[in-house]
């Protein structure tokens, strides 16, 4: 509507023009004035009055006008006559026009014609009317009053009274036909149900399985988890350059070596030579073989990853403290003490001041040492060879027990330390009722001069005090059943309260509290309570063979030490089996000793070794036991029967370490 | 400076790519004659020797009678035993200010004098008025003088261990006649002698001990003795021979006492015991700053400072150790103690942080340092005796190195004493060596 609208002014406006344009019509290039007039003037009437059709001058019809732009024309007219293109203006042509003609703002360029259009008022109110949003038809009304055909109310009427067809009421023919027909088909098996789709055969998914894990094995699965490439092959030397250094190359000798060699032997599986440019370099014949026995050995060669840990050794060693945190112990070897020709099996110390050290020896002497300085004071000449020492625990009494061959025991009166002791002690060995022994005892009690002797029915191996020092045991060395003794000396008495044998006894420990006997067999530890004389507890110890035993000061831990170089902490609230079982010794363990005053322990050997531990006891259950080795200390030398360190003792005091050493030495190792 | 130039020619480096410093000497010393105050540019390389070599042709220049000794030379209050650039690196000397090197005459190395077999091991030794007074294990008291002629007593009781001795009086005119010394021992008993025409008379008996009576001392005016022991108690005796107080007679024994009465032999009974260490007392000296006190040492790791009258403790030291010994200084006030250890130390007792060890001088091997004891005459010098059977003549002021090192004995070294420039030291050897130093 708009484009019929529109049309007409251009007519009228192209009249104008022409009319206007006429005093400068273009030239050609000859300079001949075109004339376009004639082309409009025989136009007729009708081209004008077709008010239908747009007046197209043209008929070049809606193609792109550029087209014609390399043309002089710019289409053709109903007769087919070129239109000329109207001559194109310039710049200062356009400017003067701009400048001159009021009317220009309202020209618009049609391409069709190639000429300026000048807008009418309407077209141009038009036009404002459509930049602003409104109608463009001057004078339209939106709100032209409305005539309701349909109305919301519901009518009683029909609007319009035609009757219903009778068609709606009757069975549709044509459809009674096409059932009938269906349902003979099904009668007589004709029908089919509806076509199922035939399936298209698929192209084979090769990788289908790469992606869907479901139907993996367990080995592929972990393969393709764990990738393993290919070992690389090794990169060229420079034997294999083209050009190699003179040294690769063979001499006669080595090429010689190399042809005679077996094709496996050879290390080089090829010849090194030299040429003097690349492109003189031939093809290589071994690609293919060697590509091939690369295959080979990919295909032969299982490849298997091997889990390496990267753990720092030092990661796996216990954490072990800094020795240095748990001082004192002994770290120094202050001096030797000298005296005795043979071994020094046995030393005892002092109970509460620590001064007297007691040693006995191979040479059948009982020594009293200072301890401070190493001098003998006194020495008891016994009847033979002396195995145990053991001062009495009790600090007022200046006993000492002395096992020594010729199967004695003998409680001696030092007669060193305080002399009211010693008279005290003295008038304590006079008053011990020797006299009212049995005949037929198998134990005798003798008294002497300053000590009293029993005889023992067989060679004894250890003596030992019970705490409050009326009480002591002794071991013998054979393997009998009546091995152990238990002696009282204010009664004077002896019994055994082992009449079964129950395994060759080592040594035996009375409990420092109570009135209880550890026996320890090769491999077993038996507690057995005096006083009531029943076995209360059996230790598996793991020892194969038991050597020395100790404990420490309350009775809940028994210390161990083996020939089989082992030593062994049993808790005994924690069970028959040991707590820590330790081999730091090279050779037999001979003796154990835990200190009364300090968490200090220490083992000897035949290794001529001390191993001294930091073992402290916890009374507390939710606190464990500690146990670090601190120290190792050597002394003494050792003997040609392979003897070294026979015995160990702690100060009662210091955290001093005393050693008796089988080159007839005693060692004080102090901190 | 020429004679610079000339000692780095001797050492036959060149000056160029060496350190040098500037140093200078001086001396407090008035015997030596002027040291020329004259700056020396000394390359850090040189050692002692080549310091003496300087010092000497420098005084030799100004002096030309000058005859050529050994200096030992101090940097502040060390010893230089070392090359200068070790000195240097060592204490952190500052270097960019001239260093100031105090020159002292280098003492003679100790000359043996005697050599004294002993009957047994040496306990004890004391030097006074001019003799040597030991005891030994054996029970005999072996005197030797200056020349070394040897008087050997022994005690009446056979085979009675002696451990330790104190000098309490002595004649004039260094004669062993009169002179009064008090000996104890393993046998719980302190016992007072005189010397009478040559044998020892016994005179006070002290009993009270309950153990081996381990070290006593006698006070300066020889009134009170102060002992210690294995029972862990001091005892303080009165040794003044007017006092009756402290005397003992068995009631029962009337007759045995009437005879001991006329052997002049009296009994006493200490005057204080003092309780408060924990373990074996091993060594007592009386503080020579305060009358009535006394230093003691124990195996229970404390020296103890005892006000005697009160019976109580001032201040207690704590050492890293058991002690062995220890000793003060009757000027400094310094006390030097060893341990079971090799290490003797030094400690300022005047000090309220007297627990801090001023010094520890490290030079013995292996084993304990069994005695310490002080120069009387110059407060700088101490000597110590170790189980490693050396003793090692210290100064203070150099605690790395020994001045000397005393080599002899053939077995531990128990016991040493530095008096009247002699220095005694007793063994376990069976011997009492004596030097003489300057």
């Amino acid at each position: 509507m708009a484009s019929t609208s529109t049309a007409v002014p251009v007519r009228t406006k192209r009249k104008l023009e022409n009319g206007k344009k006429k005093p400068k019509t273009p030239k050609d290039e000859f300079g001949e004035k075109l004339d376009i007039k004639p082309v409009i003037k025989p136009a007729d009437e009708y081209d004008y009055d077709s008010s239908d059709e747009e007046d197209l001058r043209n008929t070049i019809g809606n193609i792109p006008i550029q087209w014609y732009d390399d043309e002089d024309h710019i289409g053709y007219d109903k007769h087919g006559e070129k239109i000329a293109k109207p001559a194109k203006k310039g710049e200062i042509e356009t400017f003067l026009e701009k400048m001159e003609d009021p009317d220009y703002w309202r020209k618009v360029f049609d391409k069709q014609t190639g000429t300026d259009v000048k807008l009418t008022d309407e077209q141009i109110e038009k036009i404002h009317n459509i930049a602003s949003g409104k109608y463009p038809t001057i004078g339209y009304n939106p709100y032209e009053p409305f005539l309701d055909i349909y109305s919301s109310q519901k009518e009683i009427h029909p609007i319009d009274n035609r009757p219903e067809p009778k068609a709606r009421f009757i069975p549709s023919k044509d459809e009674m036909r096409m059932v009938s027909r269906m349902v003979h088909a099904i009668k007589m098996g004709w029908a089919k149900g509806p076509k199922t789709k035939k399936e298209e055969p698929k192209a084979y998914d090769l990788w289908a399985s790469e992606d869907a894990l479901d139907n993996v094995t367990k080995s592929q699965l972990s393969r393709m988890r764990v990738h393993m490439p290919a070992p690389k092959v090794a990169l060229p030397t420079h034997a294999e350059s083209y050009n190699p250094p003179e040294e690769y190359l063979f001499d006669d000798e080595e090429r010689k070596k190399w042809e005679e060699a077996e094709k496996e032997d050879r290390v080089l599986n090829f010849m090194p030579s030299k040429y003097d440019a690349l492109r003189k370099v031939p093809q290589y014949d071994k690609f293919i073989t060697e590509r091939f026995e690369r295959c080979l050995d990919l295909y032969l060669a299982p490849r298997q990853r091997k889990m390496r840990i990267h753990a720092d050794p030092t990661d796996l060693l216990p954490d072990l403290p800094n020795p240095n945190d748990l001082r004192p112990f002994p770290t120094t070897l202050a001096f030797y003490m000298r005296g005795h020709t043979g071994q020094v099996r046995a030393i005892s110390v002092e109970p509460v001041h620590g001064e007297l050290l007691a040693s006995g020896g191979e040479d059948g002497t009982v020594r009293i040492w200072m301890m401070a300085t190493g001098r003998c004071i006194k020495t008891f000449q016994m009847d033979g060879e002396v195995s145990s020492v053991a001062f009495s625990p009790v600090a007022d009494r200046t006993l000492l027990a002395v096992a020594y061959e010729g199967k004695y025991v003998a409680i001696l009166n030092t007669g060193c330390g305080d002399r009211l002791h010693v008279q005290q002690t003295e008038a304590l060995l006079a008053e011990t009722p020797t006299e009212s022994q049995e005949d037929g005892a198998i134990v005798t009690w003798r008294k002497s001069k300053d000590k009293l002797v029993l005889k023992m029915p067989n060679e004894v191996r250890q003596v030992t005090w019970h705490a409050k020092g009326d009480y002591f045991a002794s071991v013998a060395i054979d393997d009998i059943a009546k091995s152990v003794y238990v002696h009282q000396m204010s009664k004077a008495k002896s019994q055994c309260p082992f009449q079964k044998r129950k395994g060759h006894v080592q040594a035996v420990t009375f409990h420092p509290t109570q009135a209880r006997l550890f026996v320890a067999t090769k491999i077993h530890v038996r507690e057995y309570d005096l006083a009531r004389c029943v076995l209360v507890k059996k230790l598996i110890t793991g020892c194969k063979h038991i050597s020395s035993m100790a404990t420490d000061a309350n009775g809940e831990n028994l210390f161990l030490g083996g020939l089989d170089r082992r030593f062994c902490w049993m808790d005994l609230q924690m069970g028959n089996k040991p707590w820590k079982k330790l081999k730091h010794h090279t050779a037999a363990v001979r003796s154990v000793a835990y200190h009364k005053k300090y968490p200090l322990l220490a083992t000897v050997s035949d290794d001529g070794t001390a191993m001294v531990y930091y073992a402290r006891i916890y009374s507390d259950f939710s606190k464990d036991n500690e146990l670090y080795p601190v120290k190792r200390l050597r002394a003494h030398e050792r003997t040609s029967n392979d003897l070294c360190m026979l015995h160990t003792t702690w100060h009662p005091t210091q955290p001093w370490l005393i050693t008796a050493g089988a080159d007839g030495t005693i060692a004080l190792f102090t901190y | 400076m020429d004679l610079s130039e000339s000692m780095e020619m001797d050492n036959g480096t060149t000056s160029e790519n060496l350190k040098h410093v500037q140093i200078t000497f001086f001396s407090k010393d008035e015997d030596l004659p002027e040291i020329p105050d004259a700056v020396f540019d000394v390359p850090t390389v040189a050692e002692c020797d080549d310091l003496n070599l300087l010092l000497n042709k420098t005084i030799q220049a100004t002096d030309d009678a000058w005859k050529e000794r050994k200096f030992e030379f101090l940097v502040g209050e060390t010893f230089l035993r070392t090359s200068l650039a070790e000195f240097i690196e060592e204490y952190e000397v500052e270097t960019e200010t001239i260093l100031k090197v105090e020159c002292v005459i280098g003492i003679e190395a100790p000359k043996p004098l005697h050599d004294i077999q002993a009957p047994d091991w040496v306990s004890s030794v004391q030097v006074a008025n001019g003799h040597i007074f030991s005891t030994t294990y054996g029970g005999d008291i072996v005197i030797v003088d200056r020349k070394g002629k040897e008087t050997k007593l022994s005690v009446n009781s056979a085979n009675r261990i002696l451990k330790c001795s104190g000098i309490v009086r002595t004649t004039k005119k260094s004669q062993l006649e009169g002179t009064e010394f008090i000996v104890g021992g393993e046998n719980q008993l302190l016992t007072l002698y005189e010397i009478e025409k040559g044998a020892l008379v016994e005179k006070i008996v002290f009993r009270g001990h309950e153990r081996a009576v381990e070290c006593v001392s006698v006070n300066s005016d020889a009134t009170r003795a102060i002992s210690g022991s294995v029972d862990t108690n001091l005892k303080v005796w009165n040794l003044d021979p007017s006092d009756e107080a402290t005397n003992y007679e068995k009631e029962e024994e009337e007759s045995s006492a009437k005879k001991k009465r006329k052997k002049d032999t009296r009994t006493k009974v200490p005057m204080v015991t003092i309780g408060g260490h924990r373990d074996k007392v091993s060594s007592v000296v009386w503080c020579p700053w305060k009358s009535g006190h006394a230093f003691s040492c124990s195996w229970d790791h404390t020296v103890v400072q005892w006000d005697l009258e009160l019976a109580g403790e001032v201040s207690r030291i704590k050492g890293p150790k058991s002690f062995t010994s220890i000793d003060i200084h009757p000027t400094s006030n310094l006390l030097i103690s060893s341990c079971t250890d090799a290490i003797p130390r030094l400690y300022d007792p005047k000090n309220r942080d007297g627990a801090m060890v001023k010094q520890s001088f490290i030079g013995h091997q292996n084993g304990w340092v069994e005695s310490v004891k002080w120069n009387p005459v110059d407060q700088n010098q101490f000597v110590s005796v170790s189980t490693d059977k050396t003793a090692k003549m210290w100064d203070v002021r150099s605690s790395k190195s020994s001045l000397f090192d005393i080599h002899g004995h053939e077995d531990r070294i128990l016991c040493a004493a530095w008096n009247e420039g002699l220095i005694a030291t007793g063994s376990a050897d069976c011997s009492i060596k004596i030097f003489e130093t300057s």
